[in-house]
């Protein structure tokens, strides 16, 4: 059994991997992401690797993960990879296939583990530039990955998919993730930059900086919250984050072209 | 029972908070969001299971200075759409916890 320490946004994450060859594939993954400093874990996830697993039938068409949860109890079902974690106790099971990916059951768990400590995991592309941190959400095709692409050399990228957004010592900090996006080349970063602009992205003739009420904001904000609307205590806690967070950052449209040009919008607006 | 001695209140399965006046609504088993105006935002926070129709209509015609009978068609009107949507349900009782 290998133990895997990971840490994403400072929350700690143990894998159990009874697997060598997954282990060692998991490590190499999530090598910028291993965690040296020996804090105890959010979760311990114990994984088996099965050969054969199946759990949903692989049909055409959109990317399936089933997700129930109730109360911190979460089941999690997609085409390799199956399982349950108990987020009050800390620990959880994952079967999965030796070709599937903790990835997604990942992606999953960090939102749930986020949302419990007033933290968001969001569909937004980071970057950071002269040390301060900008995420650009919306859904696919609002341009996350194009400008994450217009930003470089720019801003130094953290993700063009997700990025995690935690309240921590007072202030609002973006964090990058390991998790993939549309672009390859991105470095998912482990790094991290204080919150300062906070933008929901829509494509434009022009450039501009459009402020939304605060209603508005949080409604973008939770449609760009992934995997955490699975019940009603869940849904309220997630508007009660997002409404701390527009508090705190508040949400602005980044109307944009396809030029670099919006960042001299957004250096005046924030 | 008449419509506008019901009592309106949230649907267990909708999670809403009113923001600066404006109520930001998340229908958990679709997903579904929506932001309300001001007006429509004041008729979800009254009802709050507490309030008949009527007593929301005789709210709003303090408040915006409006005709009582206007609003209350108003008012079921709207909270009917509510209704429509799962965001609220009707009680013929008040209600007394979620």
């Amino acid at each position: 059994m290998a133990e895997i320490p990971i840490s994403i946004a400072e929350i700690p994450v143990h894998l159990l991997i009874d697997d060598g060859g997954a282990a060692e594939r998991v490590r190499q993954h999530y090598a910028a992401f291993l965690d040296e400093g020996g804090q105890p874990p959010a979760l311990t996830l114990s994984v088996v690797v099965r050969a054969g697993a199946r759990f949903v039938p692989i049909e055409p068409g959109p990317w399936i993960m089933n997700i129930t949860h109730q109360a911190g109890q979460i089941t999690f079902e997609s085409y390799l990879e199956a399982g349950e974690a108990d987020l009050n106790k800390g620990t959880g099971q994952v079967v999965m296939a030796p070709e599937g990916s903790l990835e997604n059951v990942l992606r999953v768990l960090y939102a749930w583990l986020c949302l419990r400590q007033g933290g968001l995991l969001l569909h937004a592309a980071g970057v950071i530039r002269n040390g301060k941190g900008y995420a650009f959400f919306g859904p696919s095709g609002a341009g996350k990955t194009t400008t994450t692409r217009l930003s470089q050399g720019i801003a130094q990228t953290l993700s063009d998919d997700l990025v995690i957004i935690r309240r921590m010592n007072g202030r609002y900090i973006l964090y990058g993730v390991p998790f993939r996006g549309e672009m390859a080349e991105a470095p998912r970063l482990h790094a991290q930059a204080p919150l300062t602009g906070l933008f929901r992205l829509r494509q434009a003739q022009r450039h501009a900086v459009v402020p939304l009420t605060p209603a508005e904001g949080v409604a973008e904000l939770v449609a760009a919250a992934p995997f955490v609307v699975a019940d009603p205590a869940a849904a309220a806690e997630l508007i009660n984050v997002c409404g701390a967070l527009t508090a705190a950052v508040p949400v602005r449209a980044l109307h944009f072209r396809r030029d670099a040009g919006f960042w001299s919008m957004i250096d005046a607006s924030v | 029972m008449q419509a506008y001695n019901l009592y309106p209140a949230p649907h267990p399965q909708t999670a809403g908070r009113v923001i600066d006046g404006e109520a930001v609504l998340l229908l958990a088993e679709t997903n579904e969001i929506q932001v309300l105006n001001p007006v429509g935002s004041r008729i979800f926070e009254l009802a709050d299971g507490q309030h008949t129709l009527a007593e929301i209509a005789s709210i709003l015609t303090e408040e915006y200075n409006v005709d009582f009978h206007q609003a209350l068609a108003d008012v079921s009107e709207f909270v009917q759409q509510l209704v429509d949507s799962q965001v609220l349900v009707l009680y013929d009782q008040p209600r007394t916890g979620p």
